[in-house]
């Protein structure tokens, strides 16, 4: 446990250091959500709805751009041989990613949804972000454990930004589908609630992710310092 | 032997191949509502079946090169990934030239076709992995945790229509649903198209350990 919190301490000063990547991920998703309602201002005047999905597109979107980065340091040096010799676990070390990269992803959420708020001219923003907010960090969960674990097996190839976006987006396609089906809408387009049976399949694909990662991450860890 | 197997099989490929062909277009009626168009059934759900040979082929030479790290294992499960492939190919092209004079449109996001869409997308995922890497231990690594990572697909495709309402026909595992000469025509398009994946599976891996050879 001690191994696990060093390693998370070092992800964060690896974070720190990198605040220019941080911050060009906050910025991208800001360009995406601008980007939405400006193409999507004309189509809907269902603003609660269309400000939820620009949510669920920047999350995605801006993810990609952080999980890219997940390995960075490991990339350039032989840093991962040398951790694996030092009896650093591998699970530790990639949970370690994947609670940072978590943490990440529920900012960027929180960003996106005040970004689309004042984009999208959101009437009533509690309403939605007391059911958007809950959903979203639940396929937080699952998107962060198969991102690092994509990053993982992307970071050693040159092509990893287009590799990792073939890898990672078919895999997360249940997120999507949940996401996209789990609000409910009355009439006027306001979010009146969640359907908790796709709350149950992310919830379902996160374990099913987690048992995956558990069982796979010394393979994973094997392949990176071969 | 193996020669000998293989030309047997083959034989035996085309005996069933042309009774099926036989079977589907001339003893098998044509269905009352749908007409001629039922017909692509017997193609979409063989070739389905087939899908599910080649992605399980591939999921267990994965889990055996894990284990074993024998390159024969890396191969199967190759050849497992590009069979299922072709065959999930068939299915998604197939399924849409039926759907669209009987449900009115090309693609719905009905659970099970969503599902066999999503696992098509993740063996070309894997199948563009494989060929991003060389034929070196990482490679065969990564390719086998995720083509292992892709399967808990498959059983969703299969149970799909049982956990989600959708409106993909239920037709197999219904009690008197289809006359003596359509199951006929279903079990030999099913059995022929079963073969050939079988045949494809030896071809492919055969092809990749000659490769494997030239290279080393």
């Amino acid at each position: 446990m001690k191994k696990f919190f060093i390693l998370l301490q070092h992800e964060w000063r690896l974070l720190s250091l990198s605040r220019i990547g941080l911050i060009s991920v906050f910025f991208f998703s800001f360009l995406v959500v601008f980007l939405l309602s400006l193409v999507l201002k004309k189509s809907t005047s269902a603003s609660h709805e269309v400000a939820y999905q620009s949510m669920v597109i920047s999350l995605f979107l801006a993810a990609l751009f952080r999980f890219q980065r997940s390995f960075e340091e490991e990339a350039r040096s032989m840093l991962v041989a040398s951790l694996v010799m030092a009896g650093v676990s591998p699970l530790q070390l990639i949970a370690a990613k994947t609670l940072v990269n978590f943490f990440i992803l529920i900012l960027l959420i929180l960003f996106s949804f005040l970004v689309g708020v004042v984009f999208f001219n959101s009437q009533q923003p509690l309403a939605l972000f007391r059911y958007s907010i809950p959903v979203l960090v639940t396929s937080a969960v699952g998107i962060s454990i198969m991102g690092t674990m994509m990053a993982a097996i992307t970071s050693m190839h040159d092509k990893r930004e287009l590799l990792l976006t073939l890898l990672l987006y078919p895999l997360v396609m249940p997120f999507v589908i949940a996401l996209v089906n789990s609000p409910q809408y009355d009439y006027t387009g306001m979010m009146t609630g969640i359907e908790i049976l796709w709350v149950k399949v992310m919830i379902g694909f996160s374990v099913i992710f987690l048992m995956l990662l558990w069982m796979l991450v010394d393979f994973l860890m094997e392949g990176m310092s071969a | 032997m193996i020669k000998k197997l293989v030309l047997s099989l083959t034989a035996l490929w085309a005996v069933l191949h042309f009774a099926s062909l036989y079977a589907v277009f001339v003893l098998a009626p044509e269905e009352n509502i749908q007409g001629i168009v039922q017909k692509i059934f017997y193609y979409h759900v063989s070739s389905a079946f087939s899908m599910y040979l080649g992605f399980g082929v591939s999921g267990l030479g994965a889990l055996l090169y894990l284990i074993y790290r024998d390159d024969f294992w890396d191969d199967v499960s190759h050849a497992g990934a590009s069979v299922g492939l072709l065959f999930c190919s068939m299915v998604l092209v197939s399924g849409p030239l039926w759907a669209r004079p009987i449900w009115g449109t090309w693609w719905t996001w009905d659970p099970r076709l969503t599902t066999t869409l999503m696992i098509w997308l993740i063996f070309v995922a894997v199948l563009l992995l494989r060929h991003s890497f060389d034929r070196g231990p990482r490679g065969q690594i990564f390719a086998s945790v995720l083509t292992l990572i892709g399967l808990i697909d498959l059983p969703l495709i299969f149970f799909s229509v049982k956990i989600w309402r959708g409106i993909h026909p239920q037709v197999l595992g219904q009690e008197n649903s289809m006359p003596g000469e359509m199951r006929l025509a279903l079990v030999l398009s099913m059995l022929s198209l079963l073969l050939l994946a079988i045949l494809l599976l030896m071809a492919k891996t055969k092809t990749l350990q000659l490769q494997r050879r030239e290279i080393s």
